[in-house]
């Protein structure tokens, strides 16, 4: 099974930031996780709705089809990942039109949680933490999205996951 | 339905139903359609294990934090699993039965076979099971994993 140590030697910042383990690796992707969807990975070619979102040619620049899904999720484009109260923010990785990651903000303790690749789930607390990673081809995060959330949302999962502090 | 390589039909994995009738039952010999290059490979079984093995093992590890297959498809392990041709498929459905890096896998049966067993399934759960039901029902094994001798 895939280490915490595996996933460290492919994310050479993340060692050195503040981070936590929230699961055991899983065949959901980052984007899944944002709504907490354990079941899908959320790719073009393995789990779209292309009769809503068209499917991107492949090799070509898909970033705009997956801001059209988390739009079609109810999320809106922002300015930035700065923290307000009752808004919910999601970071995209990308780097020349090509999507990578998505990450997702935890407001009450105001970190950043992402599904690593097949990897697990882990909070961190900046964006940084996963850049330079040789696969991400030098992706940054290029877009913030945001939507409302409930004020009793429940983030525990997130915090601390299912594995025991 | 697209027949270029590095260009799958659409939802490969996961076509929809009609898109995949005309396909899903066609036979599948593992390497009688293969590319002359892939036909001398498929003619020594223990060097293609060999070679799927070395791209495989380095497939596995450096994909673990990737979110979209589709950012592999230049890495050359990937390229060096399509290179093998339909040689390979045995090998990849025995790497979905371990477990691990199943997108990949999928993935790349998606794109060596151009058929759709998974169709309308849901999870990389039930498209294993959907490539592996593939696997006993209409896969001739010529090499491999799987290949029996008379």
């Amino acid at each position: 099974m895939t280490s915490i140590g595996d996933v460290l030697a492919f994310l050479p910042r993340l060692g050195e930031a503040p981070h936590k383990v929230t699961s055991q690796p899983a065949d959901y992707n980052c984007v899944g996780w944002v709504n907490r969807d354990f079941k899908h990975w959320w790719e073009p070619e393995i789990h779209w709705p292309a009769a809503t979102i068209p499917v991107p040619p492949l090799d070509e620049p898909d970033l705009d089809s997956y801001v059209a899904l988390f739009e079609s999720w109810g999320f809106v484009l922002c300015d930035d990942g700065s923290f307000e109260e009752g808004l919910l923010k999601i970071a995209i990785y990308s780097r020349d039109g090509f999507f990578h990651h998505v990450a997702k903000q935890v407001p009450p303790i105001r970190w950043w949680s992402s599904k690593i690749g097949r990897a697990h789930d882990l909070r961190h607390e900046t964006l940084d933490a996963l850049y330079d990673a040789p696969l991400f081809e030098g992706a940054v995060v290029t877009n913030f999205m945001q939507r409302e959330y409930e004020p009793d949302d429940d983030f525990a999962l997130e915090i601390d996951g299912l594995i025991p502090a | 339905m697209s027949s270029a390589v590095l260009a799958p039909p659409l939802g490969a994995l996961w076509l929809d139903e009609e898109e995949a009738e005309d396909s899903y039952f066609e036979p599948f010999v593992a390497s009688s359609e293969a590319d002359s290059a892939s036909d001398e490979a498929a003619s020594e079984p223990l060097l293609v294990q060999q070679e799927f093995d070395f791209w495989a093992e380095e497939l596995a590890a450096e994909s673990i934090v990737v979110s979209s297959t589709r950012r592999l498809r230049s890495h050359p392990a990937f390229v060096g699993i399509l290179a093998l041709g339909k040689p390979a498929v045995p090998y990849l459905l025995e790497r979905l039965r371990t477990g691990e890096g199943r997108p990949v896998w999928l993935s790349l049966l998606g794109l060596l076979t151009e058929l759709p067993p998974a169709a309308g399934a849901e999870t990389i759960e039930d498209a294993t099971k959907a490539w592996l039901r593939w696997e006993k029902t209409e896969l001739v094994p010529a090499s491999g994993p799987g290949a029996t001798t008379p």
